[in-house]
């Protein structure tokens, strides 16, 4: 216990020696900025920064990356309130109900809800992975394909949660997520499917094109054929927001359960390797709306529907991190350039990082939780300029998003992602007006890959009765069958009283 | 006087073919490494380079082997060309062929050199893959890396616990993989197919760290892994069956190296013999450093002067071990092609095998 201590105050002292801070600041302020432009992540500026990386000491490294990466997650969730555009793919969640908000005149709240949301998830991200340090290594082996499998089950039955008032619809929307995540190589044999013999889509559709198309693409297109601009509030007087930034904070606080949940599922979903902030989000989102005390408002502008959002995909990047800490296995596609600089300024991911090198690791922790908070804060400051932005008319708006959107979905280099992105963002636009839910989609396509490869995978170990041979898995199932029950029971007595209630 | 001119008229018909012989035949990054171009055009070539940027291309995302040695490399090879930036490109896709292809294609005028998976290139030309649209043996080859090495690990709990358990098992062993239809796959598969113990393939794990994980928690018994299956053998976190390695590798003394003598021992008929020497040859190709076909030979002599160079500097080697603890096992670019050529003449039944191997299922 004693030197669990001391790791821990040396690991924050490292913090503060100098010129370390500047390494965090900078990073957050980079990461902040990154996050905003749509479709440019993590990942492709931790591949910027590699170069520069290299001759760093590990504080100082740590301090930057993680500085950077820990507040991407934080600033997306903005464009998605203020322009409905998500700047990570995450954040397409929190559009759903941010922007809506952002309709009815209240973007600085919702910014301000995304900001703190962030904060809080990042932090409480941040103390999971302390407090799972004696654990983690249990936590990675307990974990295999099977449990993966059934994760993966419950985030799909989540899609009717995101389908609004069509959950059949919804469902729909999901299977052709599932459909679509099947173009492209099979992730077991190898073998190419549905390309049409185009070599580009020999890796599948892109996620970012993907999104940005459906959700960013598909907004822009009916404001330059609506002509108006996103906040419809008839007052349009130059105003400071800031009585909304200080309501955003505080209702954060005040749902401090809800924050604290949707942390928690970010979290588990962080720690489990290939599944992403995408359905981190989701699953939050979904998650809220079943608990909230007004699930119709859901879609319409509910703060609850940006807060839960937010939380997990901060949180998650908590998570990401055991995996990579404990076994040096990457949680995500950025924690495996994260890891690769690890190793290359000598910090070995294994038992030595829980023992030896605890110090280091408690450094990692400190520099994620300091730099959410450090990030929100920044950023609240900024709220109430960026909220005004709302109040563009179109003809400014809509070129300057769309450059901004291309410009992230053109980061991998290939010209038919932006292809994609324009194509999509057709099929966006077309959905928006029939009032097809889209998130459904998203979430199918993500989690139709994981839920193949684990599929076969957990076949091929444990053959078809697996259930019985893994007692986590066996307890999720039981959850995803209870869950089903119970929504599909309370949908039934909610249509017989209408239906009685009508009759009488 | 007849017989004198008769001499004459044989010699020079003699010289001539001799001449005709060497002259012609040979690709082009063969011929630069016997003689150097004249002096004045390689400093001609050392002008053109200065002032300009370099594309160093990397087949795969950022964050792997490749990436990470490129980047090593790159500011060694500014300081060995002074006034040139040499900037690094991740292209991934399609298993590094995709960049691969575009190599092959560019323009030959030094301005890009990539850093190339000779195991997956060699394999996919011999597997006859479609996707390709190179011939290795005209690629401008600048150096070797470094070889590929493996380990084969097992799981604490396994019931492989050594060669002799490997070989004659209480049961099928399963085999931990990511996906097949790769130069790494076909590798890979082609020696264990030679050992010819029950064998179960589990496919389907995206990583090889991943694959790692499935042997640690037991769903595998082995698995034939690189730096990361070696590093878990250090931690003791796995054993180590065999290896697989021009040396021995750091760590793992007294572990059978079936890339050496220590084969002998294990009596194999002759055919599995050659498939284990083919798989050796594959395997030193390793991680190499290429240019586009037809290079001005000046200028490639300039390149692979930076690029041996940095490879043999104390310096990045120390760099290199201390960090990652990569070997690096300079060869020069002339070898390289050598050995490129010598792999694509395989015998008939070795290839027809790595063409089923190159096959998706």
């Amino acid at each position: 216990m004693g030197e669990i201590l001391t790791a821990l105050f040396e690991g924050i002292r490292q913090i503060f020696v100098w010129p370390v801070p500047l390494a965090m600041v900078g990073g957050i302020v980079i990461g902040l900025v990154v996050g905003i432009l749509p479709g440019l992540g993590g990942i492709g500026t931790l591949a910027l920064f590699l170069p520069f990386v290299y001759k760093m000491d590990p504080p100082f490294a740590i301090a930057f990356l993680l500085g950077m990466h820990a507040v991407c997650c934080t600033s997306g969730g903005l464009t998605a309130v203020l322009f409905s555009i998500p700047g990570e793919s995450s954040s397409a969640a929190t559009l759903l109900d941010g922007f809506p908000m952002s309709q009815k005149g209240q973007g600085a709240k919702a910014c301000s809800i995304v900001l703190t949301a962030s904060m809080v998830g990042g932090v409480i991200g941040a103390l999971a992975l302390a407090l799972s340090i004696p654990v983690m290594r249990a936590i990675v082996k307990a974990f295999g394909p099977a449990e993966f499998l059934m994760l993966v089950t419950m985030g799909i039955t989540f899609v009717g949660a995101l389908s609004g008032k069509k959950p059949f619809i919804g469902i729909a929307c999901g299977g052709l997520g599932i459909l679509l995540s099947l173009i492209g190589d099979d992730p077991i044999t190898g073998t190419v499917r549905y390309t049409f013999d185009w070599v580009y889509l020999w890796d599948g559709l892109q996620l970012v094109p993907l999104t940005v198309g459906l959700f960013a693409i598909g907004e822009l297109l009916e404001y330059g054929i609506e002509r108006t601009s996103i906040s419809q509030e008839v007052d349009k007087k130059f105003k400071m927001r800031w009585d909304q930034v200080w309501e955003g904070i505080t209702y954060v606080f005040k749902h401090l359960g809800l924050t604290l949940r949707c942390s928690l599922i970010g979290m588990v979903i962080g720690a489990v390797p290939g599944i992403g902030a995408v359905v981190a989000a989701f699953i939050s989102y979904g998650h809220a709306k079943q608990t909230s005390r007004h699930p119709e408002e859901f879609g319409y502008g509910n703060p609850e529907g940006v807060l839960a959002p937010e939380a997990a995909d901060n949180a998650k990047e908590g998570g990401a991190l055991i995996p990579t800490i404990g076994f040096g296995i990457p949680g995500s596609a950025a924690m495996a350039l994260i890891l690769a600089v690890f190793m290359i300024i000598g910090i070995k991911p294994g038992p030595e990082m829980l023992t030896k090198d605890l110090s280091l690791t408690f450094t990692i922790v400190w520099t994620v939780a300091l730099a959410n908070v450090i990030g929100a804060i920044l950023a609240l400051t900024w709220v109430p300029f960026m909220a005004r932005v709302t109040n563009l008319r179109a003809g400014i708006l809509v070129p300057l998003v769309l450059i901004l959107s291309l410009l992230g979905v053109s980061s991998r280099g290939y010209p038919e992602d932006i292809l994609m992105a324009l194509f999509f963002g057709v099929v966006g636009y077309v959905m928006r007006l029939m009032d097809i839910p889209r998130a459904p989609i998203v979430l199918g396509f993500v989690l139709g890959r994981m839920f193949e490869i684990n599929l076969h995978l957990t076949l091929q170990i444990f053959g078809p009765g697996f259930l019985l041979k893994r007692p986590i898995a066996l307890v999720l199932a039981l959850i995803i069958i209870f869950t089903i029950a119970h929504e599909v029971r309370s949908r039934y007595r909610i249509e017989w009283r209408q239906r009685n209630g009508a009759a009488s | 006087m007849k017989q004198y001119l008769l001499r004459r008229v044989v010699l020079t018909l003699v010289v001539g073919a001799f001449l005709l012989l060497a002259g012609g035949g040979n690709t082009v990054a063969a011929d630069q490494a016997t003689k150097a171009p004249d002096k004045a055009k390689i400093e001609a070539a050392r002008a053109f380079f200065k002032g300009r940027a370099i594309e160093f291309v990397v087949p795969y995302g950022p964050g792997g082997g490749y990436d990470a040695k490129a980047r090593m490399m790159q500011r060694f090879m500014e300081k060995f060309l002074p006034g040139v930036r040499v900037l690094v490109k991740n292209v991934p896709g399609a298993g590094s062929m995709f960049a691969t292809n575009q190599l092959y294609v560019a323009k030959p005028n030094g301005l890009t050199i990539a850093i190339l998976s000779g195991v997956g290139m060699a394999a996919n030309q011999i597997g006859g893959s479609r996707i390709i649209k190179f011939d290795v043996t005209k690629f401008t080859y600048l150096g070797r890396v470094s070889a590929e090495r493996r380990v084969l690990i097992a799981g604490l709990n396994s019931k492989v616990k050594d060669l002799e358990s490997l070989l004659k098992p209480s049961g099928t062993v399963k085999q931990g993989l990511t996906g097949p239809g790769s130069g790494a796959y076909a590798v890979s598969q082609i020696i264990l197919n030679a050992l010819a113990f029950p064998r179960e393939e589990v496919l389907g794990y995206q990583s090889s760290a991943e694959k790692e994980m499935g042997v640690i928690r037991g769903e595998t018994d082995i698995s034939l892994s690189t730096q990361g299956g070696m590093e878990l053998v250090r931690r003791k976190e796995v054993r180590a069956i065999f290896q697989l390695s021009p040396d021995t590798i750091e760590g793992l003394e007294g572990i059978p190296n079936l890339f050496s003598k220590d084969v002998a021992k294990l009596k194999l008929s002759e055919g599995q013999l050659r498939r284990i020497q083919f798989a050796s040859d594959l395997m030193a190709l390793g991680y190499i450093i290429g240019a586009p076909p037809q290079l001005p030979p000046e200028r490639a002599w300039v390149l692979e002067e930076a690029v041996q160079k940095t490879l043999r500097d104390p310096e990045f080697i120390a760099f290199a071990r201390k960090s990652v603890e990569y070997n690096i096992d300079p060869l020069t670019g002339k070898e390289i092609s050598e050995t490129m050529s010598r792999l694509i003449r395989v015998q008939p039944d070795v290839k027809t095998e790595m063409q089923q191997l190159m096959k998706a299922k």
